[in-house]
């Protein structure tokens, strides 16, 4: 009985700790892979540029919706954006280069997370400063990055590449009022393959197949580019800020591992 | 009041004096204190021993589940009898923790970062040889490596691990079996019943036999 209740307690304590543990392993994965990314450039700490919003812990870790809100307020303006998961094997999520002067860009991705790891956001400032901020998201333990596709893969290429642009802020659409700043969403139709995925039939990884640079033009003026890796979920969700310049379209160009281009014009504007 | 019974109760069943608590009028109430005490103490090994049979073939999904207790023709082993093993040496450890190969084709100078994980010392961390089914090439691979690693002597020792409540290592114990591996020890608990104990775990990297 004794022996019983010690060993509960001793469970009980590994379960307590197990948080710290982790934390301490992720900090080592993170010192790991800083100078293949960044090199020996020094990253400050952000307190007031970034917010980063990503769930404690996921639903499904297959699609996590993360999104940082970049802001500099001092006269400087946002170059870059990078996205990470440190413990992922493909550590970046995504690099975001702005066309224009921008002093505040909102960006959401839907991510996968192979187990559970810090996200960090790194913001480049127009005088070639890096500022950081991360968050720990706990995952459900589905192994995201080599959990099946649910794309029909005999079917793909029927609808790959496929996009959809429409407004997010639905309160803006539905009141009437003509906003200058909008706030978007792209969906691309993509089964962005990581190369983990086992086919369950030939027992084989079915080949790495994912969009690699994106970049979207208002009309002729070229908003941002984005080079992206597996972490980007199944069929990619971009969410970004632009702002209306009387353009009646969206133009949208991607490009996969396969060297595969996608073009899409898509509507904006209050009926979209 | 109450709080004073149960802990009397709590201290009963401490000193291994249940047997005295006795059923009468006034100490009734302290024995169904005991009760529900030693209840809730018990349940989450009662819970950790509950059967689970062994299928009639190779585990074909949900591998992070509650294994069986054994392996027909294998001999399971708890944390104790492994690390006993461990010093004594000389048995292979094969660690069979699942991990993708870094793809071929990802895009040109993408960042990739090869994952370790932390298992037993000194072990053979052979990846993907406990799915339910295996590739051919992967299977000759694992056939290969055993051979190599016995000597090919299918008589000698070979110890299978993974985590706690994982199917890979039962999986990849049965094969051994079925490959006429004589002396096939199965180490249920894996790297989780080792670490538990705070017995020394090493960063690792895999084999990974790609095709």
């Amino acid at each position: 009985m004794l022996k019983k209740l010690s060993g509960l307690l001793a469970g009980a304590a590994l379960l307590l700790s197990s948080g710290t543990i982790a934390d301490v392993r992720a900090e080592s994965t993170w010192s790991a892979i800083k100078p293949a990314i960044f090199q020996e450039r020094v990253i400050h700490q952000s307190t007031g540029i970034i917010k980063l919003d990503a769930p404690y812990r996921t639903i499904d870790d297959r699609t996590i919706p993360i999104t940082v809100d970049a802001l500099v307020p001092d006269g400087r303006t946002i170059r870059s954006i990078t996205l990470l998961a440190d413990d992922n094997p493909m550590p970046v999520i995504a690099v975001l280069r702005l066309a224009n002067a921008e002093t505040r860009f909102k960006l959401g991705l839907n991510i996968r997370l192979d187990g559970t790891s810090p996200i960090r956001a790194v913001v480049e400032t127009s005088d070639g400063a890096l500022y950081m901020t991360e968050k720990l998201v706990k995952t459900s333990g589905q192994g995201a990055c080599a959990s099946p596709p649910v794309t029909d893969l005999d079917k793909v290429s029927d609808t790959i590449g496929q996009m959809a642009f429409s407004d997010v802020d639905v309160d803006a659409a539905t009141s009437g009022q003509t906003l200058i700043n909008r706030r978007g969403r792209l969906k691309i139709t993509h089964p962005n393959l990581t190369g983990l995925q086992m086919n369950q039939i030939t027992m084989q990884h079915i080949p790495a197949r994912y969009v690699d640079t994106l970049t979207v033009w208002n009309g002729e003026q070229q908003l941002f580019t984005i080079e992206s890796g597996i972490t980007l979920s199944e069929n990619p969700e971009i969410e970004f800020d632009y702002r209306l310049n009387g353009s009646a379209n969206l133009t949208v160009v991607a490009t996969d591992t396969e060297g595969t281009k996608f073009k899409s014009v898509l509507p904006v504007g209050p009926s979209s | 009041m109450m709080s004073a019974r149960i802990l009397k109760a709590l201290k009963t069943a401490a000193l291994g004096q249940a047997s005295q608590c006795r059923p009468s009028v006034e100490e009734g109430k302290d024995c169904a204190y005991l009760a529900i005490v030693i209840l809730v103490a018990i349940t989450p090994v009662r819970i950790a021993h509950a059967q689970v049979a062994e299928p009639a073939g190779y585990k074909m999904d949900g591998f992070r589940s509650q294994v069986p207790d054994g392996l027909a023709g294998a001999k399971t082993v708890t944390t104790r009898q492994a690390w006993q093993l461990w010093k004594a040496g000389g048995i292979p450890f094969i660690d069979v923790m699942p991990q993708a190969p870094k793809p071929k084709n990802l895009a040109e100078g993408a960042f990739w970062r090869e994952k370790t994980r932390n298992n037993i010392p000194g072990s053979y961390w052979l990846a993907n040889v406990g799915y339910g089914r295996l590739h051919p090439d992967v299977e000759n691979w694992f056939k290969n490596r055993l051979a190599l690693l016995t000597s090919g002597n299918k008589d000698k020792p070979v110890l299978f691990y993974c985590l706690m409540d994982c199917w890979m290592s039962w999986n990849a114990a049965k094969r051994a079996l079925d490959y006429g591996y004589s002396n096939v020890l199965w180490y249920p608990d894996g790297s989780d019943g080792w670490r538990f104990e705070g017995y020394p775990l090493k960063a690792s990297y895999p084999e990974i036999y790609a095709n």
